[in-house]
């Protein structure tokens, strides 16, 4: 029995000491030890003291795993995975606010059987009997006052350790080394122990751990490029922006050690001008927080293994195991992909698009719904590859894009021909062919082409032969020799340009979409949308005659009118009181704002522009 | 025939109504006549044998005429109304029922004899089969509007229930006429869903659909075994892949038409829940990663993951938002068998996913848990979850693999139970709303302090994670919590292990200002406040705050010493001494440089206690004991600052102990300061006393019989070997030939084979009671002690409501009995009235419902004498 546990534990303290561990191995193999540890004390194995001091031993290396940020040697909470899952979902954390009081825990019936548990355990340790031994010499009583006084007046003075230890430790239970031996004792002398500050250097973060950071090999960036860029926070617009830097959930070490140097040049006076401002804004670990906070992350620790570490550190491995698909293509297109393509914006509804339910419920029939339900959605019903969203410029054809991804759970790439052609020439084809593969990886995935028209343009005679072949990259992978059915890899194409598409892509993109121009309702869904964030005071047939006179407009136009009619408060405000007024009393947006802003502002789009729409949409597309 | 002749209008009154009944009484008594003359038949009887098949050969013939009729009826071009052929489907029906009831019992009525009425038995069942799709076919192109009479409504409720009656007979028989009875009796429960829904049996409709998605599951599971074990795999194309591949598609099929069921008529359903429930865990528990999963070649397991497991997640996603789900799911004590905890844990998991997507009122019903006395008790979806990944045990530790996230383009990897619920916990939380926020800080309360470390561990992950997660405030409202706690409960018990470690790594995540208002909420500097302090690191702490819990520290640690030099060292005030040192512990834990001031006052006031210490006084008083341990932690530190003198004196002390039986935490310690030696070099005039002490205690622990000791000092005598100068204490400890050999094996990093994968199985499936049991105790033994209060706080809180399955079940039966008894007595008045202007009713029937009203009566009086 116990022969296969001391097995598992050294097979586990052997994988953990060479190093070649991952992290989540490092971990599986501690919480392993604590079950260990745990049974030896449930079949008697161990007393209870000894499984605490030993749970106490593991459970610290576990924590300095598991809490550590440090992409190497710790797992970050986890952070990277549980928020992939939670990626379309809305963020609360601030408003989060704990229920439990000092009083109200301790009534909690749990709690109530721990304080039972340390009352009934809580008696003298000594026998009654037993209390008045001396400790360390037994059979003298009467002796004792003398040396007392002597120790007393002793501790004042210096002491002298070296001399009286070497007197004591070669008599150490005889009364004679006691009696005439005052103790080496530290007397209560405040001053030294105050004085510390003086003689070590000020650092944000302990030694060992500025040490690591060094140590921080530049290959570390690649560890992370798709760490998620910002929480989604809906009203936490202004703080988020404060604190644009990508990570800004959790900080890796590096970004930590970068605000710690930052620090240390400007500690003090940050600290005496930033408490007032810091007490009202609420900090939160999470999504925003003002940077006075962030040496709240002190980890990565170098915990007990300071050793390990380094010698872990050494063995340098490459942790990212890519997929084996992966394999024949340059680390550097992947990692470009991965960090500039794949998208990682807050997440979209289908309620923050305004109308256009027309298009949202097709795309919903087939294409959110068989991503969700792939076992439902075989053979004929299974969804189309490409979708073509054209119509006017402004209209929300990328909005859409984003939202089938988020809505779908699928991974998001946004490409535009710009980010295939121009950095790699003659390297376009193999570009477009990573993307497809790394799609594949990530099913369901959606690969999102803005202005497809650019890229997969009729093919001419005299086009330039990088971009001929690109085409025909795209086309083969759209739907060639090398694609499965069971794929679950979504073309979206964005155009308004449609008549310019090579037939073959028109083929590829089976259900064409027409994006037309916002309708009245729609229009007026922007309208309020936009202006619930503004002081406003628009009354209900205003409203209503803003959104009749906007016809024609698009939902890009609708923006750019309720901007010029946002400023028109500013403009109102003589310019000697523009630098004294307080935000407050710039006054309301009113329906004259609207008025004047409509003058200025004109539709982009042209009727004869919008025939030309209709016309192909009659002739290619799939709606009404 | 003489049918045509007569008009659609008529011909229920004047033929159907008149006839039909008549065959069919007729057709019973055949079968009657069978049954009693088959005894003899044999194969020299002939004259027997051409009786029989000339009965069947009648009964043939009367099933042929009924076609006839169905055929005649459907020939109209507007199908009739229900109520102009009434009696055909009812009539025919029952004939059907008892041609298949007959063709299934063949083999055991003919016993033996079958091969000389096989072929007619063939025939006849083929006669039925079409018989039975005509009629089908014909009922599907009738319709009724919703103002149909009821009586029509009870002629489609007696129809269905007789289809539902033959389905179950011919289960096993054939399996397209299984499906296709099926399909149309879900189709025209459907059809007619509002007239009838208030008269189906749910419950036989929805056990009898589980019933058969499991039997054709289990089906499956035992094609696919016997495939594997013949090595069929290879020929897709061999019978018995045919076969499984038939059958996995009647599972789906039957799944489906589960799923769809529910979807359609969850209102009525709510008492069968947990079959639903239990339906979901036997699924589960056949797939991998369970432990009592079959491992398939790939062809097999995809198919049956297409026909069993992935209609599970549809089936959840519809019993989601059904509150009898939940009470049954989040039962308070699911007493489980030990193969179904991890499919519970899994579906919890799956409902957390889900719980995404679902409106405000599905999150309340599975977030909050119970909240009134008088609803059935439920926990709180996240407590559910923590009690069931305590109960896997056994899972835990082998540890089974599920799927990771995907992330990154990097290959799926496979990661450990609590790897995976860990993730998924987190993201839960990530997306909280506020308003159950006080539910989970109460569920991690809870799974903090219950007796199992790992799972407590598993909560001060998602703790952590949320304190990441949520505002710096929050955080140090936790921690002011958690502080207060230990500070009231001091003993050594496991809940203070579990808060003490959380404490610990919760300190990371503070602020620095929150760091410091936490030393000044719990200054240091009073002894009351030590047993938070004793689980603080201090390196999480910023560096003022660091110094400032140094220095107080520091003072208490002195100030209790001389105290107790004041006092006389008496053992009476060790204990006192023994906090004080517990605290410079931790002081001394978050040194990093020796020549600190800190360090240099630490090590005197250790070795000023040090020199106390005796070995005879240690031995007899245990709390001595505890201070020998501190000292050797600290010690263990400290070992560059500490004189030879003090080793020696340490290692006569525990050479003293180790030569008797000890507590495990002092050899620990002791095995700490020992490997810690390996650092000093130990100066020529005093290492012949400390040199074969040293050598002699490394051979006694390396020889301890206790596994975890053992290992843990070859741990300490690898790392002392590593770096020490006096080479000679390695060699002399090694005396012993088998501490040597083990010793080697250890250095050279040899283990023994692993054991295989079975017997490990088996000896963790031992390994689950213990635990268990040690759990209980520890909870329970608590609670003995505590009965008095727990007592008193339990009746006034809310009374223990009576346990909800056993409601439930009593409650089922009493429902199906009554459904039962309602149903025949239905037939019956049927019956009497629509013969009554033909045949009178037999004699014995007015005196047999005598008796019944009397059977009544005795029941509603016996309820209320009860």
């Amino acid at each position: 029995m116990s022969g296969a546990h001391l097995d598992e534990w050294q097979r586990r303290s052997f994988d953990i000491s060479s190093g070649s561990c991952t992290p989540e191995q490092t971990a599986d193999a501690y919480r392993a030890h604590i079950l260990s540890i745990q049974y030896a004390w449930a079949s008697s194995q161990l007393s209870q003291a000894g499984a605490a001091s030993l749970l106490r031993t593991y459970s610290e290396r576990y924590a300095a795993v598991l809490d550590s940020d440090d992409s190497r040697t710790g797992l970050n909470n986890y952070a990277e995975s549980a928020l992939h899952l939670a990626r379309s979902q809305r963020n609360h954390s601030d408003k989060w606010e704990s229920s439990l009081t000092v009083e109200s825990v301790l009534e909690l019936p749990c709690v109530q059987r721990m304080i039972q548990a340390g009352t009934e355990g809580g008696g003298s340790p000594v026998a009654p009997a037993d209390v008045n031994i001396s400790v360390g010499q037994e059979s003298r009583g009467s002796s004792l006052s003398a040396p007392f006084t002597r120790v007393r007046s002793e501790a004042i003075g210096p002491p002298q350790p070296k001399t009286e230890v070497n007197n004591s430790a070669s008599n150490p239970r005889g009364s004679e080394g006691i009696s005439s031996n005052p103790l080496p004792r530290a007397p209560p002398r405040p001053q030294p122990l105050f004085s510390h500050p003086s003689s070590v250097p000020p650092q944000g973060n302990p030694g060992p751990a500025g040490g690591t950071q060094n140590h921080q090999p530049c290959s570390f960036p690649t560890s992370n490029p798709s760490k998620r860029k910002n929480f989604y926070t809906p009203d936490g617009g202004g703080q988020a922006a404060a604190d644009s830097r990508p990570g800004g959930a959790f900080k890796s070490a590096r970004e930590q050690f970068i605000v710690d140097q930052q620090k240390k040049h400007s500690h003090q006076p940050q600290r005496g001008a930033t408490p007032g401002m810091e007490a009202p804004v609420k900090k939160s670990l999470g999504a925003h927080r003002p940077r006075g906070a962030f040496s709240k992350f002190v980890s990565p620790l170098p915990r007990q293994e300071e050793e390990e570490a380094v010698t872990s550190r050494n063995s340098n491995q490459e942790p990212q195991i890519l997929d084996e698909r992966l394999k024949n293509f340059e680390p550097k297109i992947i990692e470009l992909i991965m960090s500039e393509i794949m998208d990682h914006g807050p997440p979209v509804a289908w309620d923050d698009i305004a109308g256009l339910e027309f298009a949202k419920t097709t795309i919903k029939e087939i294409v959110v719904w068989p991503m969700l339900r792939p076992d439902i959605f075989t053979g004929l019903r299974g969804p189309p590859k490409g979708i073509l969203l054209f119509g006017p410029p402004g209209t929300g054809k990328t909005l859409i894009g984003k939202c089938i991804a988020c809505q779908s759970g699928a991974m998001f790439f946004s490409i535009s021909a710009s980010s295939l052609t121009s950095k790699w020439v003659g390297e376009g084809e193999k570009m477009v062919r990573a993307l497809f593969t790394i799609a594949r990886c990530h099913q369901p995935a959606v690969v999102f082409i803005d202005e497809i028209d650019s890229l997969l343009s009729q093919r001419t005679d005299g086009e330039h032969d990088s971009s001929r072949r690109i085409k025909t990259e795209f086309l083969v992978q759209l739907d060639g020799a090398t694609t499965s059915a069971e794929d679950r890899v979504l073309v979206v194409g964005a155009t308004n340009r449609p008549q310019d598409l090579d037939e073959a892509a028109r083929r590829r993109l089976v259900k064409r979409l027409y994006i037309p121009l916002p309708e009245a309702a729609a229009r007026r869904q922007i309208v309020t949308n936009l202006m619930a964030r503004e002081k406003n005071q628009l009354k209900e047939e205003e409203l209503q005659s803003v959104v009749t006179a906007t016809e024609g407009f698009s939902g890009a136009d609708m923006t750019h009118l309720c901007r010029e009619a946002a400023l028109g408060p500013v403009r109102s405000i003589h310019l000697s009181d523009i630098a004294t007024i307080t935000a407050e009393q710039v006054r309301p947006i009113l329906y004259g704002d609207f008025q004047e802003a409509l003058r200025t502002v004109r539709p982009s789009v042209s009727s004869k522009d919008l025939d030309l729409y209709m016309e192909w949409n009659k002739t290619f597309g799939c709606g009404r | 025939m003489f049918l045509p002749h007569i008009g659609l209008s008529e011909l229920e009154d004047e033929c159907f109504s008149k006839i039909l009944p008549k065959a069919v009484t007729v057709f019973d008594s055949m079968m009657k006549e069978i049954s009693d003359q088959v005894g003899g038949l044999s194969s020299q009887n002939t004259e027997l044998c051409a009786l029989l098949r000339n009965i069947l050969q009648a009964m043939m013939q009367i099933i042929d005429a009924l076609s006839t009729c169905v055929r005649h009826v459907g020939s109209f071009e507007e199908a009739p109304d229900l109520d102009a052929i009434r009696s055909l489907p009812t009539c025919i029906l029952k004939v059907l029922r008892e041609t298949f009831q007959h063709c299934k019992e063949s083999e055991v009525v003919y016993c033996g004899r079958l091969s000389l009425v096989a072929d007619m038995l063939q025939g006849l069942f083929k006669e039925a089969y079409s018989l039975q799709k005509g009629l089908l076919e014909l009922l599907d192109r009738m319709s009724l509007n919703s103002s149909a009479s009821e009586e029509e409504v009870s002629d489609i409720v007696t129809v269905i229930h007789s289809l539902l009656d033959i389905c179950s007979i011919i289960s096993n028989l054939d399996i397209a006429l299984h499906a296709n009875t099926w399909k149309f009796l879900i189709k025209q429960s459907l059809k007619y869903q509002s007239l009838v829904e208030e008269h189906l049996h749910h419950g036989d409709i929805s056990t009898n659909l589980c019933e058969n998605m499991l039997a054709s599951f289990h089906n499956c599971l035992e094609l696919a075994e016997q495939i594997k074990h013949a090595g069929l795999q290879e020929t897709t194309q061999s019978p018995e892949y045919r076969l499984f591949q038939k059958t996995a598609k009647m599972c789906r099929f039957f799944a489906n038409t589960l799923v769809h069921y529910i979807k359609e008529f969850k209102f009525f359903l709510s008492k069968y829940c947990s079959s639903f429930h239990q339906l979901y865990l036997q699924v589960i528990s056949k797939f991998p990663p369970s432990l009592c999963a079959p491992t398939l070649p790939t062809a097999l397991s995809v198919d049956l993951n297409a026909g069993a497991l992935v209609p599970m997640d549809a089936l959840l996603l519809q019993l989601l938002p059904l509150r009898p789900f939940a009470e049954v799911v989040l039962q308070q004590d699911l007493r489980l068998s030990p193969e179904h905890e991890l499919p519970q844990c899994l579906l919890l998991v799956s409902v957390l996913g889900q719980l995404a997507t679902q409106p405000e009122e599905v999150l309340q019903l599975w977030y909050t848990g119970s909240q009134f006395s008088e609803e059935t008790p439920r926990l709180p979806l996240y407590g559910a979850l923590f009690t069931s990944f305590r109960h896997c045990y056994t899972e835990r530790k082998v540890p089974v693999l599920l799927p990771g996230v995907m992330m990154k383009g990097q290959a799926q990897v496979q990661v450990t139970l609590h790897h995976h619920i860990c993730v998924q916990l987190c993201a839960s939380v990530a997306a909280l709303p506020p308003v159950y926020f006080p539910v989970l800080e109460r569920c991690l309360v809870d799974a903090v302090l219950q007796a199992d470390t790992h799972t407590a561990l598993l909560a001060t992950d998602v703790w952590c994670f949320t304190a990441r997660y949520g505002t710096a405030e929050l955080c140090l409202h936790h921690v002011l919590l958690i502080s207060q706690l230990l500070k009231t409960c001091t003993a050594e018990c496991y809940q203070s292990f579990h808060m003490g470690l959380l404490l610990k790594r919760m300190v990371f995540l503070m602020t620095p200002n929150h760091q410091m208002e936490l030393v000044m909420r719990f200054p240091p500097s009073k002894v009351e406040n030590i047993p938070v302090w004793r689980h603080v690191l201090l390196r999480a702490l910023s560096q003022d705050v660091r110094h400032r819990v140094e220095t107080d520290v520091i003072g208490i640690t002195q100030k209790a010493l001389i105290d107790w030099q004041n006092g006389g060292y008496r053992l009476g005030q060790m204990d006192k001494v023994n906090v004080a040192l517990l605290s410079l512990l931790v002081v001394v834990q978050g040194q990093s440089s020796p020549e600190e001031q800190c360090v240099l006052s630490a090590a005197r006031i250790v070795t000023q206690v040090w020199l106390r210490m005796s070995s005879d006084q240690v031995q007899t008083h245990p709390v001595l004991q505890c201070t020998l341990q501190l000292l050797l932690s600290i010690s263990a530190i400290l070992v560059k600052n500490i004189e030879p003198q003090v080793i020696c004196q340490a290692l006569l002390c525990v050479d003293a102990l180790v030569s008797q039986k000890c507590a495990d935490q002092l050899l620990l310690a002791a095995l700490e300061f020992l490997a810690s030696l390996g650092k000093i070099f130990v100066p020529p005039e005093s290492q012949s006393q400390i040199l074969p002490k040293l050598s002699s205690l490394f051979g006694v622990l390396l020889a301890d019989r206790s596994w975890l000791l053992h290992q843990h000092a070859l741990e300490a005598f690898s790392h002392f070997a590593e770096v020490t100068n006096h080479e000679e204490v390695i060699s002399q400890s090694l005396c012993i030939e088998e501490t040597k050999t083990k010793v080697v094996n250890y250095l050279s990093k040899t283990v023994n084979a692993q054991e295989d994968l079975e017997s490990r199985l088996q000896r963790l499936k031992m390994e689950t009671p213990e635990i268990e049991q040690h759990n209980g105790k520890l909870e329970n033994n608590k609670e003995n002690i505590s009965n008095k209060q727990a007592a008193e706080v339990v009746t006034d809180s809310e009374p223990c409501p009576k346990r909800a399955r056993q409601e439930t079940s009593a409650e089922e039966e009493y429902s199906r009995y009554i459904q039962t008894a309602e149903s025949a007595l239905k037939a019956l008045q049927t019956l009497t009235e629509g013969k009554s202007n033909t045949t009178a009713p037999p004699q014995w029937l007015e005196s047999r419902l005598k008796e019944l009203q009397s059977l009544i009566t005795h029941i509603s009086t016996a309820r209320h004498t009860t």
